[in-house]
């Protein structure tokens, strides 16, 4: 309890709490800017963090994370263009029930759903975070290794699709990972001589060009796609009516909020699942509810065409994601996703490392950060609701075309602020660059971005374990000596091999059908 | 994502390449340095031959318009390219604020198709607002021509 009202009091000073509220509204404006996303806020954001105290920093950080889904919701309402890529499904019910008139309702319902989405997930970390740390405390070389491996299979397994890809990313990683003096015994590997890389490839910079600079290669090559292509303007909704529901409404979709805030929240604290993934679980799962209770009744919209549910459904699953994915950051160091990886950035620029031991070394900032999330989403809403209305009017007013090479600027400005040097800046460009490729081959950035937050550890780890199990390399299976570890490994096999199974048996399935 | 496809045949070969050159690479490293990165090197190797593999059973081929090909060039293609020749006009002591102007002025015209008088005041105001904050509020000391140095103290 101390050590909450420690965090509590951290975030209470003046400053820190401006930073937080700072952030929810950037996050806002952000989020309602169509082709912008949590991904480039940080990547446009944590650059500045240098110049930031942690608790400012962090603050800042936090309150961009929530609202950036929040955000996004807006212009899914409006114009069905997703503002981040967690509101694809909010843009289907959302848009068509702003164009029956109802676009104060459907952005009402987005809002309040996230919020509390949001909230329930605060309380998640609040309290599995600390004990799960606690726990995570006990392990040495041995489980902290097969910790490692249980969270590149969890992101490659959970993809779905094609696991070949999703292995090669997190190959590429774990190499690029390996750039660098050799952890054993300092031999300089992959570095050609180039004093840069002694130090493994800079982190933030290559960071920057995976979210910030690829995004926007996406960004440019869509614009001139949408201009080629003419797309004609139509009429666009207005915000007319009562924006913030009632308690009747508030009544009815307090089942689908407490459905898919759980849904959420699980996904969340698996490493890697990320939110589409609780978004369309979400979704799906409402969808029965919904045919079964509403549809065809008088009065009630069908299933895709304006349905309250259909709102509520994909935005408590999102937010609900967003404090959860940091219940395993926090505790034992794994990213729950791409954006919440970009958290370890954040606190590695400050000089701390998330994990167990943020709890002991540093309990004013991890206490912080989880009592910032609670804050964060209580916040929310009420500034949500009071600055809706202008920002529905972003969506029609930003120039595109300026909006590509002010990103651009800004995150390679911000590679070349970490250290001052020109070599970040071809960092952050190449790694853009190799992102966006990467984009085009269908190959997931997930795997790739954990492998780098992940390799060093995992490669130090291994070392030191084949060392004191004098080069045994069943050590991590060795039920009797290492439990953990052979828990975290089963599950890593699972993970990988389960979505692998289950696709031959629908091959096989079709093809009996097709027989 | 999407099902393997006849481009990953491709993109298998390239993997393969890659992981054969890390593994000839990783053979020149001392002992204990050696082992880790020759593992990850077959890794990438066997996995790439299975994703070959599963190329050339997969018919679904997929389309290259000349369309396509167009847009990358002049879109991501060029703009990357830009941002490239800002950081060697950088690298050669342009000065930040003159580069950056070019490269921002380019990339308007360039997903505009013209340049008018507004886009060249607007980019120079972006230019300004950027150089700004990361100058005068965040400290950074972004390599600028000692004319401008001096102007700004």
């Amino acid at each position: 309890m101390d050590v909450l009202a420690l965090g509590f009091f951290t975030l209470m000073d003046p400053w820190v709490l401006s930073f937080l509220f700072l952030g929810i509204l950037c996050g806002l404006i952000v989020g309602s800017i169509p082709g912008l996303n949590d991904n480039i806020a940080f990547a446009i954001f944590i650059p500045f963090s240098f110049s930031l105290s942690p608790t400012y920093a962090l603050a800042l950080l936090v309150g961009l994370y929530c609202a950036t889904a929040i955000g996004g919701a807006i212009p899914a309402v409006m114009v069905k263009v997703p503002g981040t890529a967690s509101a694809i499904i909010t843009a289907i019910d959302g848009n068509a029930m702003a164009r029956k008139g109802f676009a104060g309702r459907a952005v009402g319902i987005a809002i309040t759903s996230s919020v509390f989405g949001g909230i329930l997930s605060a309380f998640v970390l609040l309290f599995f975070a600390p004990p799960l740390a606690k726990f995570a405390l006990k392990f040495g070389y041995v489980e902290n290794f097969a910790l490692g491996v249980l969270g590149m299979a969890s992101v490659v397994g959970l993809l779905g699709g094609n696991v070949f890809k999703g292995l090669i990313s997190a190959v590429v990683g774990l190499l690029i990972a390996t750039i660098g003096l050799s952890l054993e015994t300092g031999f300089p590997r992959f570095t050609f001589g180039v004093g840069n890389l002694y130090e493994g490839v800079p982190f933030i910079p290559l960071l920057v060009g995976l979210f910030g600079i690829t995004a926007v290669l996406e960004l440019t090559e869509e614009l001139i796609r949408d201009r080629r292509k003419g797309i004609a303007s139509r009429a666009l909704p207005r915000i007319r009516d009562r924006i913030v529901p009632n308690l009747a409404l508030a009544k009815r979709l307090m089942p689908t909020w407490l459905r898919c805030a759980a849904i959420g929240n699980v996904i969340g604290v698996i490493p890697g699942a990320g939110m589409l993934m609780a978004i369309y679980l979400g979704y799906e799962r409402t969808s029965h509810v919904y045919k079964r209770k509403y549809e065809g009744k008088p009065g009630e919209a069908k299933w895709g065409e304006g349905a309250p549910e259909g709102i509520a459904a994909p935005e408590a699953a999102n937010n609900a994601v967003v404090a959860s994915s940091m219940v395993p950051l926090l505790s034992l160091g794994i990213p729950g996703n791409s954006v919440s990886a970009l958290f370890i950035a954040a606190l590695m620029i400050q000089g701390m490392m998330p994990g167990p031991l943020l709890f002991i070394e540093h309990p004013n900032i991890a206490w912080m950060i989880i009592t910032a999330f609670l804050v964060a989403n209580l916040a929310m809403g009420p500034i949500a609701f009071g600055l809706v209305r202008t920002l529905s009017g972003l969506v029609y007013r930003l120039p595109k075309e300026f909006l590509v090479p002010t990103i651009g600027l800004l995150c390679l400005s911000g590679a070349y602020s970490d250290e001052n040097s020109i070599f970040n800046i071809w960092v952050a460009l190449i790694s853009g660059v190799v992102g966006y490729v990467f984009r085009k081959l269908d190959i997931p950035h997930a795997p790739i971005i954990l492998a780098l937050v992940l390799g060093r550890k995992i490669e130090d780890n291994l070392a030191n374990s084949l060392s004191i199990s004098q080069g045994n390399w069943l050590v991590f299976i060795d039920v009797a000596n290492h439990p953990i570890s052979f828990g975290l490994i089963t599950a890593a096999l699972a993970f990988i091999l389960l979505p692998m199974a289950t696709r031959l048996r629908d091959r096989m399935r079709a093809a009996r059908e097709t027989a | 994502m999407e099902t393997l496809r006849k481009i990953d045949f491709w993109c298998g070969a390239g993997f393969l390449v890659l992981g054969g050159w890390v593994l000839d690479q990783s053979a020149g490293f001392d002992d204990a340095s050696r082992s880790y990165p020759m593992f990850l090197a077959v890794a990438l190797c066997l996995l790439s031959v299975s994703m070959m593999v599963h190329a050339i059973g997969n018919r679904s081929a997929a389309v290259v318009s000349a369309e396509g090909t167009q847009i990358l060039l002049l879109g991501p293609g060029s703009k990357a390219f830009l941002w490239g020749l800002w950081t060697m006009m950088l690298a050669a002591g342009i000065g930040y604020l003159g580069a950056s102007f070019v490269v921002v002025a380019g990339i308007v015209f360039l997903v505009r198709n013209e340049l008018r008088w507004r886009d060249v005041i607007s980019s120079a105001g972006i230019v300004l607002v950027v150089f700004f904050m990361f100058y005068l509020i965040f400290d950074v000391p972004l390599p600028v021509l000692d004319f401008v140095e001096d102007l700004i103290g």
